[in-house]
């Protein structure tokens, strides 16, 4: 897999789990993906907090980091739900209107720099399904997750409709699919679709308010009977894993990213993945799976 | 709710000009945003149909000073089933423009902005992290470009939030 991406590791990954990047690095190393780091890029910016005060604002932080991947000449991936929201939706109303771009490129300019729109912005998970594919990725797996995962898209992976590619909103199955293709099965369980509850300011808002969401999602994931959460998404990842402690929730359901399960699947070690670096503990999982 | 007040009012126009705050102006009271709500089912209080319609009924006071808006987790499962093609998610992100711009801010979002402005991110580094990267030889935390992100603040209206 000859492919070269722009990393967009945003603020959660490099400050709060370097565990996810660790992942990230040995796991495209796997899949012989090349990631490039985006020197000099910022926050995505967060889009519920921006958006919240200024949306030329937050598209013009944005458009900043698109132009440091076309400079790069590649694709950006991210791992992160509220990047990919930010960077993805700022590129496309930046290539429908010209006079918002011409706006943009206007501030863009004292820095020497203009947005063209070159580049596209995928999801991590995006390009597992575009560079590996489903079939492929069953052929790499060397140790099956065998685990019942309750699988959390999160929002901002699927919503607004308008601006994604995906089939189904309401009842997406690709995600439950890319875990399944890793020796795991997807378990059902209640108002799966629902937000974990970091999303739009909220947690920084209203953080009581953002852990009662997140405590009603994981006690039904606890009751489902799950041995884990996998979610594609490093702020999903922040809100579910810290938010138990945060809660003082005594559920101890482990909290995996995308990128760690695929990992742990290619039969990388768990050191290698981060593994002990979570608030919750992963042990359990990593016994059901012997090591 | 005022029964004298006008129907078209002022206050739906301030709301609708904000950008993609348009939508306001399709709705039919439904309901079926706030029916899709996941936060009004820890909060009550915050009903995305009662705000719009607070908004159409020109109730500016019930709706810019309060903390409703600011509930609202931007999930877009509301946007995504409007009838109407409304996008009362994008409504919410009207409301809290035109109350930043009277300084109705949770205290919560104006620190991400100034560390925004201060570090060129929202999340900066806990000691266990650094001590983590260096475990995982992972190098410094990655560069940004702190000037830059600056001069795009100070060019727009996010400035008066940065001082």
């Amino acid at each position: 897999m000859a492919v070269r991406y722009a990393l967009f590791l945003g603020c959660i990954i490099p400050n709060r789990y370097p565990s996810i990047e660790l992942a990230t690095r040995n796991v495209a190393q796997a899949l012989g993906m090349e990631l490039v780091d985006m020197k000099g890029a910022s926050c995505c910016p967060a889009p519920g907090v921006f958006k919240s005060f200024d949306k030329f604002t937050w598209l013009t932080i944005a458009a900043r980091n698109l132009c440091i991947a076309e400079g790069l000449g590649c694709d950006i991936v991210t791992l992160c739900n509220g990047c990919y929201s930010s960077l993805k939706e700022a590129n496309i109303i930046l290539k429908e209107d010209a006079t918002l771009q011409d706006k943009v490129n206007g501030i863009l300019r004292d820095f020497n720099k203009k947005f063209y729109g070159k580049v596209e912005v995928r999801h991590f998970i995006e390009v597992v399904q575009r560079e590996v594919g489903i079939d492929n990725l069953r052929r790499f797996v060397k140790r099956p997750l065998r685990l019942n995962v309750a699988v959390h898209y999160g929002c901002h992976l699927l919503k607004p409709k308008r601006h994604r590619e995906v089939k189904s909103v309401e009842r997406p199955t690709f995600l439950d699919e890319l875990v399944e293709a890793l020796g795991a099965k997807s378990i059902s369980y209640r108002d799966k679709m629902m937000c974990c509850g970091a999303g739009g300011g909220v947690r920084a808002s209203n953080p009581d308010v953002a852990l009662d969401m997140t405590k009603e999602k994981l006690k039904n994931i606890k009751d489902a009977g799950a041995d884990c959460v996998i979610s594609p998404c490093a702020f999903c990842h922040l809100q579910f894993d810290r938010g138990q402690v945060e809660a003082g929730l005594q559920l101890n359901v482990p909290i995996l990213h995308y990128v760690q399960s695929l990992g742990l699947a290619l039969g990388l070690e768990p050191e290698k993945l981060g593994l002990y670096s979570h608030a919750i503990s992963v042990e359990p999982i990593l016994k059901k799976l012997a090591y | 709710m005022g029964l004298t007040a006008p129907l078209r009012s002022d206050f739906l126009h301030e709301i609708a000009s904000v950008p993609r705050g348009y939508g306001v102006l399709k709705c039919i009271q439904c309901g079926r945003c706030a029916s899709s709500c996941p936060v009004a089912r820890v909060v009550p209080e915050h009903n995305p149909r009662k705000l719009i319609e607070a908004i159409i009924l020109g109730l500016r006071s019930e709706v810019v000073p309060t903390k409703l808006p600011w509930y609202c987790l931007s999930c877009f499962t509301c946007l995504d089933r409007c009838p109407q093609g409304g996008d009362a998610g994008e409504v919410m992100f009207a409301i809290r423009n035109v109350a930043a711009t009277e300084g109705n801010v949770p205290s919560g979002l104006l620190l991400q902005v100034r560390s925004l402005a201060e570090t060129g991110r929202i999340v900066n580094p806990t000691k266990i992290a650094l001590r983590e990267r260096e475990r995982y030889k992972l190098g410094g935390l990655p560069s940004v470009d702190v000037e830059a992100v600056r001069k795009v603040l100070s060019r727009t209206s996010l400035v008066k939030f940065v001082r």
